[in-house]
């Protein structure tokens, strides 16, 4: 299990269940999501046959890290037969808003907001 | 810091441990002493004066018993004696009254003796001047019987009723000398006869008439009693007359005591009267029995009575003459001996004229019971000294009295009289014992001092010596370690000390050499130590100044990079001014909050024939490249309406080829949500993917409008064009729409909760009538009111456009 964690944020890859998962705030400014792409990356170059988003813990996602996902999407999109969904959660504004850009990016990809 | 001259003073007589411990012990050996000493004294004191209490009320009331018991005993055999002589008397009467009660047979008895040679001697008178002046029997016969001048004829013989009466009393030949041998010690045996007949029938035989004549001279001429005894007679008659016969028969009457004129001493003359038939009721005078009783016995009685040593008795008569005490006893009382010649001679010795006034004052018991006083005597030596003074009242005696007043009339009486017995001994004879168990308790307590002395100082002496080994051995060490510390002190780091106690000193020694070892180890590996230290160092210094470079460096470009983004920031966005003259219909006001490092909002408003774009965006992260995108995509815009590319979809998508296309030239991964907001002929056009935009309109409704889908986040891929739209919005005069950045809505207070959209649309609401610049500054106090002490997190940028008309 890749893990990296502060007492601010983590974001785990369960490789059982091809499920990356957000939790709690994250409120890095640009360059310190370094760490956090290059563990993405590293997941995707396993080539997994799909992978799953679970943001439902994700309170907070400033615009550098909501970028880091829409980089991630386009990443998997062009990776070509990855198949891809994202859950989120209702229950926090913020992502009913920006999520769909997710699927704009990458149409294939299930998004559903519970 | 220890000078040489503390060393000295540390060093002196006073200060030294050793002494001071001595002190110490030899002060508690001493005060230890002291203190048992003072307390052994006061309990032996307090015992002994205890005991002495004790004793002294032992002996007061052994002393008390004893003289009492012992008084008691003296008066029995005093009353003995008396009762003895007493009853020879009364043996006398008896016989004497048994004659008289039956004068037949006395006169015949008388007649029958007179012929008996046993019973008869020869009368002879004594002739002096032609005179006969007493007739007596002559020597020798078995009494003496003498008749005085009176009882004679003037022919010198005896008158014949004489004569009879004592023929009669010739049988009493018989009793007398016996009784006068035996029985109580007296000097006379006799009877006298009455008045007319007072003829002495005496034993044992003596001259008796001449020694009258010699030693009361004219009593041969007289009557016996009126001479000797005046008014005796006429007590007794009077007596006699309210007296039953019972009681006249038991009436035995004293003298006082008087010198016997022959030499025989004091005697005291008891007579029992006799008494013949009456006549005319009264009973008649028939002479007496009588004794001159010799008081020798009791005097020697009372004389040999010892008390402890200088103690001495008494026998008194009640009025305070004293009739036998020894010599000595006279003297500590101060008396003095007096003879009264009225009649027999009287001896006086009374309590009244002694020299001791406290004698003077003693008063006689007036009961049976035993008196017991103190008597404070004076001695020769003029002082007072203390007597104890025990008496007891002996039974009565009817006592014939004869005082002679001051005009020269003689009273005479009989009364009741008693003798008083009285001891007397000297107080310190008694505490004698007492005194010599007082002087034995100080001597023994003087021995327990004396030898508390010894003990002590013996003690002392041990403890002192004791005190000086064992001082000397504890500071031994003490005095080596001072030593090796002064030594020490003068950098003589060689020094090491050697003790083989165990104790404190012990372990101080071993710690004061481990102590020495390290000095003297660092001392002379100092050198070495600080020169490597130095090297430590220096090396530890190059680092830092390294570093310090490095980071000198690190700051400066930092620095110069804030510098950078700020002044493209500062460039990008339009002046108030430009603001001002966008459009004549509109009212713009701006605001822009950077966070701690330059931030990558954006705003611009720009003016082309006739149309008025205003752009509102927010490229993602900070910094010098976030301010460079911004710069692009102000410098995009602006040559996209250069080139009147006014169409807004268009407008986006090319804006976003041309964005794009630089990004991945510079190599970012950044990129920027952006909407543009068209003003022409009274509409607004919305388009592009940002925050909502918020309408306020006059009349006080807020509505908010979605741009999700009016776009896509701009540089994130080549084409956006299937996502672009747009919107229409009306705009009123005195409608209000306002564009911002996250900044605003996610600004965060303490506890975490943010601004959020529905309190931008409240703030707005409020203001809606205020001009632009008002609703701006409102809302913006609004979020800082809201963040309060919290750290601002992102940039905050606010436009407010308001249709003026």
């Amino acid at each position: 299990m890749l893990e990296i964690a502060t007492s601010d944020y983590r974001v785990s890859y369960e490789k059982e269940r091809e499920t990356i998962a957000f939790e709690g705030t994250f409120r890095l400014s640009g360059s310190l999501y370094a760490p956090i792409s290059e563990m993405l990356t590293n997941i995707l170059a396993e080539k997994p046959s799909s992978l799953r988003l679970d943001l439902t813990e994700l309170k907070f996602l400033n615009s550098s890290g909501i970028n880091v996902l829409a980089k991630f999407t386009i990443l998997v999109r062009n990776s070509g037969n990855v198949a891809m969904s994202v859950v989120g959660s209702q229950k926090i504004p913020w992502q009913e808003k920006s999520l769909p850009n997710l699927k704009k990016l990458y149409p294939a990809l299930e998004l559903s907001i519970v | 810091m220890h000078t040489q001259n503390d060393v000295n003073i540390g060093r002196g007589w006073g200060r030294s441990f050793r002494v001071k411990f001595f002190l110490v012990a030899a002060g508690s050996v001493v005060l230890a002493l002291v203190l048992s000493g003072v307390f052994a004294v006061y309990n032996f004191t307090r015992l002994g004066h205890d005991a002495s209490a004790k004793i002294q009320q032992g002996l007061m009331n052994a002393s008390h018993e004893y003289l009492s018991n012992y008084i008691r005993t003296v008066a029995e055999r005093t009353r003995m004696t008396l009762e003895q002589a007493f009853s020879e008397v009364q043996m006398l009467a008896d016989v004497m009254q048994t004659l008289t009660d039956n004068p037949d047979d006395a006169s015949v008895l008388g007649s029958s003796l007179a012929e008996m040679s046993m019973f008869s001697s020869p009368l002879a008178g004594t002739v002096r001047s032609n005179e006969t002046l007493w007739v007596q029997n002559t020597a020798p016969a078995r009494s003496v019987v003498t008749i005085w001048q009176p009882l004679l004829n003037d022919n010198g013989t005896v008158k014949p009723d004489v004569q009879q009466a004592i023929e009669e009393s010739a049988v009493l030949d018989l009793l007398l000398p016996t009784m006068k041998e035996n029985g109580a010690s007296k000097l006379y045996m006799y009877m006298v006869g009455p008045h007319q007949k007072s003829f002495l029938r005496l034993a044992p035989y003596c001259d008796m008439a001449s020694e009258f004549d010699k030693n009361y001279p004219g009593s041969t001429s007289a009557d016996f009693w009126d001479y000797f005894f005046p008014g005796i007679v006429a007590c007794w008659k009077a007596n006699a007359e309210v007296m039953s016969s019972e009681q006249l028969r038991r009436i035995i009457t004293t003298t006082p005591p008087y010198l016997d004129a022959a030499g025989g001493g004091t005697i005291v003359s008891l007579f029992h009267p006799i008494w013949q038939a009456e006549t005319n009721g009264v009973p008649g005078f028939a002479g007496a029995a009588a004794m001159d009783f010799s008081l020798e016995d009791i005097v020697d009685l009372v004389r040999d009575v010892k008390l402890a040593q200088s103690g001495f008795a008494f026998i008194t008569q009640s009025k305070g003459d004293v009739l036998a005490i020894n010599d000595h006893g006279e003297q500590i009382m101060g008396l003095n001996t007096q003879t009264s010649a009225l009649g027999v001679n009287v001896q006086m010795r009374e309590f009244s004229q002694s020299s001791q006034p406290n004698v003077q004052r003693l008063q006689m018991p007036t009961d049976d019971k035993i008196h017991s006083e103190r008597l404070m005597l004076i001695n020769d030596a003029g002082e007072e000294e203390p007597y104890i003074l025990t008496m007891l009242r002996l039974p009565s005696v009817q006592l014939w009295e004869c005082n002679e007043n001051d005009e020269g009339t003689t009273t005479v009486r009989i009364r009741d009289e008693h003798w008083a017995l009285g001891f007397v001994v000297p107080e310190s004879e008694i505490y004698e014992s007492l005194s010599a168990a007082q002087s034995e308790i100080r001597d023994t307590l003087r021995g327990i001092l004396q030898s508390f002395v010894v003990v002590g100082i013996v003690s002392l002496f041990a403890a002192v010596l004791s005190a000086l080994l064992l001082s000397k051995r504890m500071t031994q060490g003490l005095i080596a370690l001072a030593n090796a510390a002064h030594r020490l002190q003068d950098k003589d780091y060689s020094v090491r000390v050697s003790v083989q106690s165990k104790d404190e000193v012990g372990q101080l020694a071993t710690a004061f050499n481990g102590m020495a070892d390290e000095i003297q180890t660092y001392t002379t590996d100092l050198e070495n130590i600080v020169h490597q230290r130095t090297s430590e160092l220096e090396l530890a210094n190059e680092e830092v100044q390294l570093l310090n470079k490095r980071l000198k460096a690190d700051n400066l470009r930092l620095g110069a990079e804030l510098d950078v983004a700020r002044q493209l920031q500062m460039m990008v966005l339009p002046k108030q001014s430009e603001l001002d003259s966008a459009d004549p219909e509109l009212d713009l006001s701006g605001f822009m909050h950077p966070a701690d490092e330059v931030g990558g909002d954006y705003y611009d408003v720009l003016k082309q024939h006739g149309l008025v774009k205003i752009g509102m965006g927010d490229v993602t992260g900070h910094g010098l490249e976030s301010g460079v995108l911004m710069l692009m995509v102000q410098s995009i815009a602006r040559s996209l309406l250069s080139m009147n590319a006014y169409d807004p979809i268009r407008f986006l998508i090319l804006l976003n080829e041309v964005l794009y296309q630089n990004i991945q030239r510079i190599d970012t991964d950044k990129s920027l949500t952006l909407c543009f907001l068209d003003f022409q002929d009274g509409i607004l056009t919305l388009s592009g993917q940002h925050e909502e935009l918020i309408a306020g309109r006059r009349d006080g409704r807020i509505e908010r409008y979605d741009t999700i889908d009016l776009g896509l986040p701009i540089g994130l891929v080549p084409d956006i064009s299937p996502f672009v739209a747009t919107e229409q919005i009306p705009f009123a005069p005195q409608d209000v729409v306002l564009l911002f950045t996250d900044g605003i809505t996610e600004a965060e207070n303490e506890e975490g909760e943010q601004f959020g959209i529905e309190r931008l649309c409240d703030s707005l609401k409020t203001k809606l009538a205020g001009t632009a610049a008002q609703i701006q500054e409102g809302i913006v106090n609004d979020v800082k009111q809201f963040i309060g002490d919290h750290a601002i997190l992102d940039d905050l940028t606010l436009l407010v456009i308001k249709r003026i008309r």
